[in-house]
């Protein structure tokens, strides 16, 4: 049993073999030390080895390694990490001498194909941190027709919800809590500030390093106000010049094209990066089993006034559901300097345009309905690493942005799902012709600053300012917004890291401050007139994680945050359309609590399994939540629910070999329960009920097999399968009705095949999803694609 | 304004007409394996639910909830010809669902109907429907006939329901007697400004749908309430009965100060009011304004009324004002039976006639207080209410009540 006393007294033993150790190394051993690096800094848990004594170690969190006690000779060392060219070193030591080198390691191309790395990575390294947090690289499915909203998917504990097809909208779910709940960042920075066409599920998988999900308890570097967890995309951020173009075409008319770039001028350390994308789907796949309507009434595709019609079931292709969007960003700046580690201004633009061809769910079918938008951004960032003092770190980024969003609602018809319609008293999607504009613009400011005291204490302040101006008007009825609501948060998060025992034990402890500050215009049944309200809300949130390795590859860690999440624009003023405004808002909390293990083993280097585990719960108050408004046609209106619980465990089990072989299973079980109001008539049928449309069970199981040089030098062949299951879950409050018309338990089966050619520079991918066209269901018992075919080409070269 | 147009636009009625007598007349159990069928309203849209309860006990004692059981359909339901017809205008389609030899509740063929804003039952066991234009984009408005025998619509003819200057009526009941039909109404245009200084039913003739007339009535003001159809009546002897509230609850904004809160007759086959029948409910022992009007056999029906003084809250019907009173009247002698034992309720919403259903001399009917929602039986003689069914689960009110009989 581990006791203070216990500690105290290995901390002494520690310290007396130390200390006998360095007397020894003196007198007559000699040592070898070192530091591993490669282009973005030290690495982590790289594996070192002393080939003639065949004696290996792995560097710290530091990037360092020692060898000691060592006779004079010489030696050569091997270096060797997942996704980088294996590095051997003679080195020749003298007696009593102590040899420090630095050794860089260079990323090797054609190994980032292996699906899973072999060795601790960085992003094991923060699995196995005190955080529940999930970390996925994506160089692995660079080649694929993947996004990222699918990857992350397959992760334990969330789940994405989609409308269906490419671009529609999707709702991102961390251990229960959802939507606007979860923050998503890209290197740091809100994603939002990129505009609306910017969503997890059209940025190609190129554009990511990897991801990081944060589950219920979020750092206070991703300064904001995540209630149920956070997702930060990690881009390139290495100084190699390189061209990456990938396009990719499909069923249901999908063409899909990235290209990422950097031209980095070694001499002076000036970079341009260049990234953009172009997405087009008809997104016309099949439907199956919906209503449609027959008659001798029907001329062309009009229902008329003479004769009479009916319904019919039949499958029937989506047809007004096109999406189209474009990215483009440049980025230009220095790195590398003795004044900024990286001073980077950067400006992009969003663009889309989108048929809307269902509400909320699918008995709403809309065929003229649209919206279109887009969104310009300029940005400046700034980091440096030891400013002013050792140990100092400091970042900030500002960024403006304005987004337009623009939906037409001008069609009185009613449609059917073969493509048939009526006249309608009212347009598709609400009770008013509309051409809605939506307008917001929107500054973001964060600044971060870190300091390491030393190896073992360390503090991280963050800032963040957000402030949105909201516009909404009919520009039927008028050509501005009189009255626009603003919200400005002010988020400040301070936290005090400690690694104790030689990182053996690791805690963070932090506390934030959540500062709101509204500004809207409401109407007063006092006095009978619309007024403008100025209000503020502060609210203090707390929180800390903890680490701690049992023995050597077994850990147990543990998170508690008292996390607020203050309301958004978009939840407030609505969206003049769909969402209808609800000024009475209140933000949400919620005691967040996580307790997990893992263990991780290599054995000869061969063989690698890790396992995790994870409990979780969560108790949120003032829950805000998504409501069907009563209305000739359903929308949507946010409220506040009283008290949700949520509660859940989940596990993972990921096991390697070589290059050849990798396989992950795991399964997710979650409760979401509505405690809201139970002597409230109206809330009667939800106490106690599950929350709809929650899954409640589900898993993946993915299997990776490639192998090196089979067709021909510096080739590679890799085949990947995955199997994702939900099981069935309500589509609405548990309970009620006789009849089942939940959303059914689904076993989705996915596949690719994909070829590298020249160390990566040529690859070409097949991939078919949905493999046994399974009818595949979403929230509100929404129908997604069925069986669908790609082909990836990707183009990718790298220079020093 | 334009949120009560929002509000206003959602509401879909129910209606429940003469048809639906003869079954009420039945003794219960007269048929082996009748049933009685409720909806159970949640406030949830369109997440409506329809059950078959063995026995009116059932209606009377301890609970009643969806709770595992309970067929999930939207719209509102109707009872017309041994069915509950749920007229839902959503993509899944109207439906009428009856009992199969199993007495087991099914679903029949789905039909498209589309912005219903009125109906009614036909004396022939059929169901009339007129669309209207909510937004006021088009005065042409449709008429249906439904045969729930057959499960298609039978007829349809479109009118244009227009007075000129922009103005327009819009439909609020509609009942069918002896080769007519009536259609009561509030004129309007399309801001939604509302007149309703004087009475008017237009005519059509049944079953050509053909436009025979407009008449008016100037001793009292326009009949029924939006969305409602608990405005016209007809009873055993086929007169048919209006009912003008001149209520701020009702809806109507601009009161005549002039004029009183009653009810007008049509006498049977007749294309005029009946100028020596007026029943002014305002000046009568109830000193109120009458809102609705449920036909419970022979010449008389059961009304909800709201005291002259308690008549301050616009749409109070809809909303959530609980200063109604209900009594029985008998239509032709103007004889006042105050319902006992009920405490100071709501309106039914947008359920129509068919929220009340009457055998054996009593009428059960879901009322809602502030605290619960509750079925009461009432004695149609004495008018004495006893307190039966409580709604739980989340139901917000009962919108229908039937009995049905097994199809063979």
């Amino acid at each position: 049993m581990l006791t203070w006393n216990n500690i105290g007294f290995k901390l002494q033993l520690i310290a007396m073999l130390s200390f006998f150790s360095l007397i020894t190394t003196a007198q007559n051993f000699s040592k070898i030390s070192g530091q591993v690096k490669d282009q973005q800094g030290s690495m982590v848990q790289v594996s070192v080895q002393l080939k003639e004594l065949a004696k290996s170690t792995q560097t710290d969190k530091d990037g360092k390694f020692v060898f000691e006690n060592l006779k004079a000779g010489n030696y050569t060392l091997i270096v060797s990490y997942i996704g980088y060219q294996t590095l051997q070193k003679k080195v020749s030591v003298q007696t009593g001498e102590v040899l420090n080198l630095t050794l860089m390691l260079e990323e090797s191309s054609t190994q980032m194909q292996m699906v899973t790395v072999i060795g601790k990575t960085k992003t094991q390294e923060l699995r196995e941190s005190g955080f529940a947090v999930n970390t996925i690289e994506t160089k692995q499915f660079a080649n694929t027709n993947t996004n990222l909203s699918q990857l992350l998917n397959k992760s334990t504990g969330v789940k994405v919800r989609e409308k269906g097809g490419v671009g529609s909208d999707f709702e991102f779910s961390i251990n229960g809590l959802s939507g606007k709940q979860i923050k998503f960042f890209i290197d740091g920075i809100p994603l939002e500030i990129l505009g609306t066409a910017m969503s997890f599920n059209n940025i190609p998988v190129n554009l990511a390093e990897s991801i990081e999900v944060y589950k219920g308890v979020v750092p206070v570097s991703l300064g904001s106000d995540a209630l149920g967890g956070a997702v930060n995309i990690i881009t390139n951020r290495n100084t190699k010049n390189y061209v990456d173009f990938s396009t990719t075409y499909g069923s249901f008319n999908t063409n899909k094209n990235a290209l990422s770039t950097q031209f980095v001028d070694k001499k002076n350390g000036l970079t341009l990066r260049l990234n953009g994308f172009t997405n087009y789907s008809d997104n016309n796949y099949k439907m199956i089993g919906v209503r449609g309507i027959t008659g001798d009434n029907i001329v062309g595709n009009k229902i008329t006034i003479d004769g009479t019609s009916e319904f019919i079931t039949l499958d029937a292709e989506r047809f007004h559901n096109r999406y189209k969007s474009a990215f483009g960003q440049a980025e230009v700046g220095v790195s590398n300097k003795s004044y900024a580690d990286a001073l980077f201004a950067n400006f992009s633009y969003t663009g889309f345009d989108q048929q809307l061809q269902t509400g909320t769910d699918q008995r709403n079918v809309y065929g003229m309905a649209t919206r279109h938008g887009h969104s310009l951004n300029a940005g400046l960032r700034y980091s440096k690493r030891n400013l002013f003092v050792k140990g100092l770190d400091a970042n900030t980024y500002w960024g403006y942005s304005k987004d337009i969003s623009i939906v037409t609602d001008t069609a009185r018809r009613k449609y059917y799902w073969n493509n048939i319609y009526a006249y309608s008293d009212s347009p598709e999607m609400g009770s008013f012709f509309t051409i809605n504009n939506l307008t917001r613009p929107h500054i973001i400011g964060r600044t971060n600053v870190s300091y390491k005291i030393n190896n073992e204490h360390s503090f991280n302040l963050n800032y963040v300012l957000d402030g949105v101006e909201n516009n909404t008007f009919n520009e039927l009825v008028t050509t501005s917004d009189d009255n626009p609501g603003l919200v400005r948060k002010n988020i400040v998060g301070l936290a005090y890291q400690q690694d104790l025992f030689s990182n053996k034990w690791s805690n963070v402890f932090f506390t934030k401050y959540y500062g709101l500050g509204l500004k809207l215009n409401k109407y007063s049944s006092a006095t009978a007139v619309y007024e403008n309200i100025s209000s503020s809300d502060n609210s203090l949130g707390y929180g800390l994680s903890s680490r701690y390795y049992v023995i050597k590859d077994f850990g147990v860690k543990f998170s508690f945050e008292k996390a607020y999440r203050l309301q958004e624009a978009s939840e407030m003023f609505g969206d003049g359309v769909n969402t209808i405004a609800n000024l009475d808002l209140k933000p949400e909390h919620s005691y967040n609590l996580n307790l997990g293990t893992f263990y991780s083993k290599t054995l000869n280097h061969n063989h690698q399994l890790f396992i995790e585990a994870n409990g979780f719960l969560r108790y949120a108050k003032d829950f805000i939540y998504a409501k069907v408004y009563q209305s000739n046609t359903p929308r949507t209106i946010y409220e506040n629910l009283d008290k949700i619980n949520i509660s859940g465990a989940e596990a993972e089990i990921r096991y390697n070999y070589k290059n050849l072989l990798s396989a992950t299973v795991n399964a997710s079980y979650q409760k979401s329960i509505s405690f809201s109001s139970a002597n409230s008539t109206s809330n009667e049928n939800t106490y106690n009920k599950r929350l709809p449309n929650q899954p409640w069970f589900f898993g993946n199981a993915d299997l990776g097999i490639g192998k090196n040089d089979l067709i021909g030098k510096d080739t590679r062949i890799q085949f990947n399968w995955s199997t994702n299951f939900i099981h069935w879950y309500y589509r609405t409050w548990e309970g009620l009705g006789a009849v089942i018309d939940d959303i059914p338990s689904q076993t989705i089966h996915n596949a690719s095949l994909t070829s590298s050619f020249q160390k990566s520079k040529y690859n070409i991918s097949l991939e078919c999803n949905n493999l046994t066209n399974q009818l595949a269901y979403d929230n509100f018992k929404l129908q997604k694609e069925g069986r669908a075919f790609y082909v990836k080409l990707r183009y990718f070269i790298s220079k020093n | 304004m334009k949120t009560t147009k929002s509000f206003l636009s959602l509401m879909v009625i129910t209606a429940l007409l003469f048809s639906c007598k003869k079954d009420k007349t039945e003794k219960s159990g007269d048929i082996p394996g009748s049933r009685y069928v409720i909806g159970y309203q949640t406030d949830t849209w369109n997440a409506n639910y329809m059950l078959a309860l063995d026995s009116i006990q059932q209606l009377m004692t301890g609970t009643i909830d969806m709770t595992g059981k309970g067929i999930e359909q939207g719209g509102s339901y109707i009872p017309v010809a041994n069915t509950m017809f749920a007229c839902d205008n959503e993509v899944e389609g109207a439906a009428p669902f009856y009992l199969n030899s199993a007495s087991q509740l099914i679903a029949g063929n789905r039909v498209f109907i589309e912005s219903t804003y009125a109906y009614g039952v036909t004396d022939d066991n059929k169901l009339l429907i007129i669309g209207a234009s909510w937004e006021g984009s088009s005065t042409s408005n449709e008429l249906m006939i439904y045969d729930p025998a057959q499960q298609i619509i039978t007829s349809r003819k479109f009118n244009d329901f227009s007075t000129g200057n922009e103005y327009f009526d819009f439909p609020t009941g509609v009942t069918v007697s002896d080769g007519k039909v009536y259609v009561s109404g509030f004129n309007r245009n399309a801001d939604w400004d509302m007149k309703q200084d004087k009475a008017f039913i237009r005519i059509y003739d049944y079953p050509s749908l053909n436009f025979i007339s407009r008449i008016e009535d100037t001793r009292t003001t326009a009949i029924g309430m939006y969305y409602t159809n608990t405005g016209i009546i007809r009873t055993a002897s086929g007169n048919v009965y209006t009912f003008s509230s001149n209520s701020l609850a009702a809806g109507y904004e601009m009161l005549e100060a002039s004029k009183n809160s009653g009810i007008l007759r049509i006498n049977k086959g007749q294309t005029s009011f009946d100028a020596n029948y007026f029943f002014d409910i305002q000046a009568s022992s109830l000193k109120g304004k009458v809102l609705a009007a449920y036909p419970i056999g022979g010449e008389k029906a059961y009304i909800v009324y709201v005291p002259s003084e308690k008549d301050n809250l616009l749409w109070g019907f809809l909303f959530d004002s609980y200063e109604f009173k209900s009594a029985i009247v008998d239509l032709p002698t103007k004889t006042i039976t105050p319902v006992t034992g009920l405490p100071l309720h709501g309106g039914d919403y947008y359920f129509g006639i068919g929220s009340l259903y009457a055998e054996n001399g009593k009428a059960y009917k879901a009322f809602k207080t502030n605290t619960e929602v509750r079925i009461y039986g009432i004695d149609l003689k004495t008018g004495i209410a006893t307190a039966g069914a409580l709604i739980t689960g989340g139901g917000t009110d009962i919108s229908a009540i039937t009995k049905l009989s097994p199809k063979n």
